[in-house]
């Protein structure tokens, strides 16, 4: 099998920035310099294991751009890694922090393994090891890792330990995704959900709806949904439909409640997965609907915040006339097939890296904290993300408003612009 | 003579032998050894001997004249002769034709001094005091082998035998033919008529064992019953384990990781009281209940309606007095803690039949006033032994031949291991362990490894697969590497509920492990040892001090049993020790109440039908043979496929995008929907269940294959690179539960066969099952193996042994 046949995640990605890059007019140079990353670590990492072999593993970093400022980006252990896929990443990276106007770059990194057929010493020794490679290359003003796919907060632990212990000092700002206690930061949990919604009101306000006049479905019922729908109440809006998992039955349903759900009720009901109890949702007075109905409800937003490809250039046929608003929690709900018809029916649709930036900006909040080593309470760092994300709206729906862009292209337009004007300023093109 | 009081006097005559031959052992003391030199103690002994029983001292003589012949003593030989009066003792080894003469015997002589004093010249006295003592002992054993030899003995008769006979059987110098043999009948007549068991459980087996058995044994009248497969299967698996045997055992282990510090003494066995099988009988012939068991020739749809009926009928006959008594001494001795009663059925657990699970077992709190107590386990029995009549078992017994033969239930009354946690009662955790791992989720662990299926509370959550609950998994051969690694599949991939006894309502209950924890707190026994705190994507260790369940997140992970005890080095020193002692893979059940560790139950590995190492077919012509592997195989076969549902590598790889490939996906999880459940087969690139990077593998969840009998993953070469496979990971404990199998191809490897004419050729079904994927029908093919081979169906044969595995065309069964 040629893997060049194959859709490479890092052509996609250039491709993608291509697009865009036209759209702005982008002079040669710089587009040369951000279509290719600034700097690629490859390495190998030679682990002694638990049977007395020792096992080499490969191991990257790619620092896509830090124009703006350090690289950040997360580390992952996938087998099937590849350096395609960490460049497309690490350049993603660069445009989700541009467009949350956070001043950070983008990076990524990884190593080729499966924690699965790792013991705990064994991984340990692999994150050890990865530090020790790249320990003179990555640092909490250059750049900055994070916990990834397959990777944890242990795993960030034993590499800041790693690095502090080559460079003889504390350096909670090497990493983010830390615990509370050891250079973490508080409301991480609620980040993503409450970010979704200061998008959301933005939005609203925009279009002159009274968040209290409106209605919402939402899909899923995990950590993003929750504090989502728990800001969207305060702010006055009503919750009628809520999709979730059910893992028994290996589907998932929809719980509708026409004068609205209550939030605490429902919680008190919901596994740490987010699956609800059925039987106890129907006896709180739910209909039991399935799992697609979410979808079709007639509410004036969908809060789509769980998996990928939801609405889709068939099921975007299916939603009711009355939705104004997609609010975009999950990364990729929406396909470029309904993004079209979207468009055209004038629905608005807060783009994914926009809506689910909360993220991001908190890991953001949590170098700064770690750097200064002082850290704010709950109440600050809310607001700040508030602050953040508030403002990084308005940037976006502004270029929009201005330029006549769908929104997610705008979001684009605007990241990348931002990076390429950094580097203009600083005399790199 | 009475036989009693001649055998009292031969107990005397063997204490006061054993008396002498201590003052002859050399010894420390002056005093002694020079009574060594005090002539003729031996000469005392015969006294006694020949005063005591001239017959016994008759045969003595004789054994004494034996012996000395056999060392070759010519004086020997000349006593012999005169005592048959014989003239030319070789004419009888020749060839001779006519039948020897009838001589008289000369008994004076054999009851004289001059053999022993011969024997005392040549021996020593204290050799000959040994023999001397030996022989009464072998005369009194010879007593009790025709006891336990005699078929119509009742195991009253034996008991009482072997009590009364207990000490002269413990004698270290007792031949060892007749201890074998005593063993042996002991086996016969306890255990199992079964050769394989047998051979195993002789030498496993000690007379004092049986000495302690049937002290806990109740009997009907008249009994000629056994423990059963549950209760024989336990109490070997006991044996085996004593440090005694560990010599020998020791010898058969030949894994070389296995820890040898393990002290198995640790192990216990809960203390359990066995009913024996023959009482159903007597339960039925004394309710005059004969007719019902003619209920197991009826067709299934009648037995099944008729059940309730005959459980209520069972439930209101009676006991016979000698159960009744019997059990209310084994619940004097038991004491007020919960009990579960176990059926140990005759055809349960032996060798080579999975008869598992198909009778009940029943929990009883066993609180209350002993009258309460004693109803209630009568009520258990009584059910136990209706399941006889229960559809399952007789449609599992018609299915294999084993209508005909006579159900005896054999019942084990074992009290629970646990402690007292709030208003339950619960061991701090328990499950259930294989000698041999069938379910490797990286390629890092062999078979031997083994396989532990752990949970915290009782082990029946353990056994039984239950929707969005999990046991733990863990192999003891290699404790480091879990199935889920990262803290959020921990905690998603863990046991969500306990089983317990509640003691308030004197019922066995299922309780949400938060409702558990929230009452129980830090008095959860071993609690550091069963759960951990997650906490921001950190799993930590929980401090009792500091413990607050309503606020922090416990997750059962046995993070701390693994990483603080040597718990699984102990089960796999068990699953060693048994597998070499039995000489067969075992599966365990185990409990533990937070300070020791308890065997519930031992048996040869359960190889459910689809489970057992399948035979290979060698001389398949190469168009029916679809694919092959020689990598990573587990056992078992896979029949009857009539649908395959192949995702080509090279094609999912060209798709133009992502969205593409979450159309597979999608339509993938169509085609698990529309496709006749377990009949159909899933083949696709590298990992199946990817996230983000896609091209890996098409990304379905476990809801888009939990229909596919299989799921293969294809490893093909790229550049010189091998990928990875999953062995499965994404979604390997739901498909362990749901009993999907796994198998990588690798069909690079020289040797294998990977027939893509088949596969890529034959007709597409896609567009007609799935018609909004119509486009994808070159990367998605979907055979209808019967209509494009005229009628035949893909079977796969799976063998461990040999590591290979063929999925070839065949006629369906």
């Amino acid at each position: 099998m040629s893997a060049t046949t194959a859709f490479n995640p890092f052509t996609m990605a250039q491709t993608q920035f291509d697009k865009i890059a036209d759209r702005i007019g982008l002079d040669d140079g710089t587009r040369a310099l951000l279509r290719s990353p600034l700097r690629e670590y490859a390495f190998s990492i030679p682990v002694h294991m638990d049977d007395g072999n020792v096992q080499i593993f490969r191991g990257f970093r790619v620092q896509h751009n830090d124009a703006r400022g350090p690289c950040k980006g997360g580390i992952r252990f996938h087998p099937l890694e590849t350096f395609d896929t960490v460049r497309a990443l690490s350049m993603w990276m660069t445009w989700k922090c541009a467009v949350a106007d956070i001043p950070l770059g983008g990076g990524k990194g990884g190593v080729i393994c499966d924690p699965h057929n790792l013991s705990a010493r064994e991984q340990e020794a692999i994150c050890r090891g990865w530090v020790r490679q790249l320990a003179r290359d990555i640092g909490p003003v250059t750049d900055v890792p994070a916990p990834d796919v397959m990777t944890t907060p242990q795993h960030m632990l034993w590499m800041l330990d790693e690095y502090e212990a080559i460079h003889g000092g504390r350096y909670p700002g090497l990493i983010t995704g830390k615990p509370v206690g050891l250079g973490g930061s508080l409301g991480r949990t609620q980040a993503t959900g409450f970010g979704v919604v200061y998008c959301l009101r933005e939005a609203l306000q925009e279009l002159d709806i009274q968040p209290q006049d409106t209605t919402a479905s939402v899909q899923g019922f995990g950590n993003v949904s929750q504090y989502a729908i728990e800001l969207y109440h305060e702010l006055g809006g009503r919750t009628v439909c809520v999709a979730s998992w059910n893992q028994a039955e290996q589907t998932s349903y929809s719980f509708r409640k026409a004068d609205g759900i209550d939030l605490d009720q429902l919680r008190g009901i919901t596994n740490r997965f987010g699956g609800i109890d059925k039987e106890k949702a129907s006896d709180l007075g739910y209909e039991i609907l399935p799992g697609e109905a979410w979808l079709t409800q007639e509410v004036d937003v969908l809060i789509p915040a769980a998996l990928e490809a939801q609405i889709t250039g068939e099921s975007v046929a299916d939603l009711s006339g009355r939705v104004r608003v997609i609010a975009e929690g999950a990364n990729g709900p929406t396909t470029p097939e309904a993004d079209a018809v979207l468009e055209r029916n004038g629905v608005f649709v807060i783009p994914d890296f926009l809506a689910n930036a909360g993220g991001v900006t908190c890991s953001y909040f949590e170098q700064v904290q770690s750097n200064m080593n002082y850290y704010w309470t709950m109440d600050e760092v809310l607001t700040k993300l508030d602050h953040k994300l508030t403002d990084a709206y308005h940037s976006v729906s502004e270029l929009a408003r201005k330029q006549k862009l769908y929104l997610r292209d705008a979001a684009y337009v605007l990241a990348i612009n931002r990076v390429a004007t950094a580097c203009r300023d600083r005399g790199w093109v | 003579m009475p036989k009693r009081s001649r055998q009292r006097r031969l107990a005397e005559l063997s204490d006061r032998l054993q008396e002498l031959s201590e003052r002859l052992e050399p010894s420390e003391q002056p005093a002694v050894a020079a009574e060594l030199t005090a002539p003729s103690r031996w000469r005392e002994a015969v006294r006694i001997l020949r005063k005591t029983d001239r017959l016994l001292a008759l045969r003595i003589g004789r054994k004494v004249v034996n012996h000395l012949c056999s060392l070759g003593l010519d004086e020997a030989q000349r006593l012999l002769a005169e005592a048959d009066a014989v003239d030319d003792p070789s004419a009888l080894l020749g060839e001779s034709n006519v039948p020897a003469p009838k001589h008289a015997l000369s008994t004076s002589i054999l009851l004289g001094d001059e053999p022993f004093a011969l024997a005392a010249t040549h021996l020593g006295e204290a050799e000959l005091l040994r023999l001397l003592r030996r022989w009464i002992m072998e005369e009194r054993a010879g007593a009790f082998i025709r006891v336990l030899g005699n078929p119509r003995s009742t195991l009253q008769e034996i008991g009482e035998s072997l009590r009364y006979h207990r000490r002269s059987l413990a004698a270290e110098d007792l031949a060892a033919s007749i201890c074998r043999t005593v063993r042996v009948l002991l086996c016969q007549r306890y255990l199992t008529d079964q050769l394989e068991f047998l051979k195993v459980a002789k030498d496993a087996a000690t007379t004092e064992d049986f000495d302690d058995l049937i002290d806990r044994l109740v009997l009907p009248p008249e009994s000629h019953g056994k423990l059963g497969g549950k209760g024989a299967g336990l109490l070997l698996a006991s044996w085996t384990l004593d440090p005694a045997e560990t010599a020998a055992v020791a010898c058969a282990i030949t894994t070389p990781s296995v820890a040898t510090d393990i002290d198995l003494a640790e192990v216990r066995i809960p203390r359990t009281w066995y009913v024996a099988s023959d009482a159903v009988l007597d339960f039925i012939a004394r309710n005059d209940l004969e007719d019902v068991m003619r209920q197991k020739f009826k067709d299934v749809a009648e037995v099944r309606s008729d059940y309730p009926n005959i459980i209520q009928l069972f439930k209101h006959s009676l006991f016979s007095p000698e159960i009744v008594r019997g059990l209310s001494v084994a619940l004097e001795d038991l004491g007020e803690r919960p009990l579960i009663i176990r059926s140990s059925s005759l055809l349960e657990d032996r060798f080579g039949t999975a008869f598992s699970g198909k009778y009940k077992s029943l929990f009883l709190a066993n609180q209350g006033p002993p009258e309460r107590r004693l109803e209630a386990v009568l009520d258990a029995i009584a059910e136990i032994y209706a399941s006889v009549l229960g559809p399952d078992p007789i449609a599992y017994r018609r299915d294999r031949g084993l209508l005909e033969f006579d159900e005896q239930m054999g019942i084990l009354i074992q009290e629970v291991v646990g402690r007292r946690v709030g208003r339950w009662f619960l061991p701090a955790f328990a499950g259930v362990a294989f000698s041999r791992n069938e379910l490797r989720w990286s390629p890092r662990i062999g078979r031997e490894d083994g396989l532990v299926r752990l949970v915290p509370g009782l082990g029946t959550r353990a056994v039984d697969r239950i929707g969005d609950d999990y046991p733990t998994l863990l192999v003891p051969g290699q404790p480091t590497l879990r199935a889920n690694v990262q803290p959020d599949e921990i905690a998603r991939y863990s046991a969500q509920y306990v089983d317990a006894i509640d003691l308030d309502q004197g019922a066995f209950v299922t309780v949400p492990l938060a409702e558990m924890m929230a009452a129980a707190g830090a008095d959860y026994p071993a609690l550091d040892k069963v759960f951990s705190i997650l906490n921001e994507g950190m799993l930590q260790k929980p401090v009792p001090m500091f413990l607050d369940p309503a606020e922090q997140d416990l997750i059962v992970s046995f993070d701390g049993l693994v990483r603080e005890t040597s718990f699984l080095r102990q089960i796999q020193a068990i699953l060693v020790r048994l597998e070499a002692g039995l000489g067969h893979p075992v599966d365990i059940e185990f409990a533990h109440d937070g300070e020791h560790l308890y065997l519930l139950q031992c048996r040869p590995q359960s190889q459910g039908d689809d489970a057992a190492p399948a035979y290979i077919p060698r001389e398949l012509p190469a168009e029916r043979v679809v694919f092959s592997a020689h990598r990573y195989v587990t056992n078992g076969t896979v029949p009857d496929i009539t649908h395959v549902v192949y995702v080509d590598p090279d094609r999912y790889a060209a798709l133009p995008d992502r969205a593409a490939m979450l159309a597979t996906a999608r339509a993938v999880g169509k085609l698990n929907s529309v496709l006749p459940a377990r009949r159909f087969i899933l083949l696709g690139p590298g990992r199946w269940g990817s996230r983000g990077d896609i091209t890996l593998g098409v990304s379905v969840t476990y809801a888009d294959i939990s229909n596919t009998a299989m799921l293969i993953e294809i490893g093909r070469r790229r550049g010189g690179h091998l990928p990875e496979l999953s062995f499965g990971t994404h979604f390997f404990q739901d498909l362990v539960e749901a009993r999907i199998r796994y198998l990588p191809l690798y069909p690079d490897d020289t040797g294998v066969v990977f027939n893509t004419e088949f596969l890529l050729g034959a007709a597409n079904e896609l567009a007609a099952l799935v018609p909004e994927a119509t486009a994808l029908a070159d990367c998605i093919r979907v055979i209808d193996v019967p209509a494009v081979t005229g009628g035949q169906i893909l079977r796969v044969a799976q063998n461990a042994d040999l590591d290979e595995a063929v999925a070839y065309l065949a006629e369906p069964t």
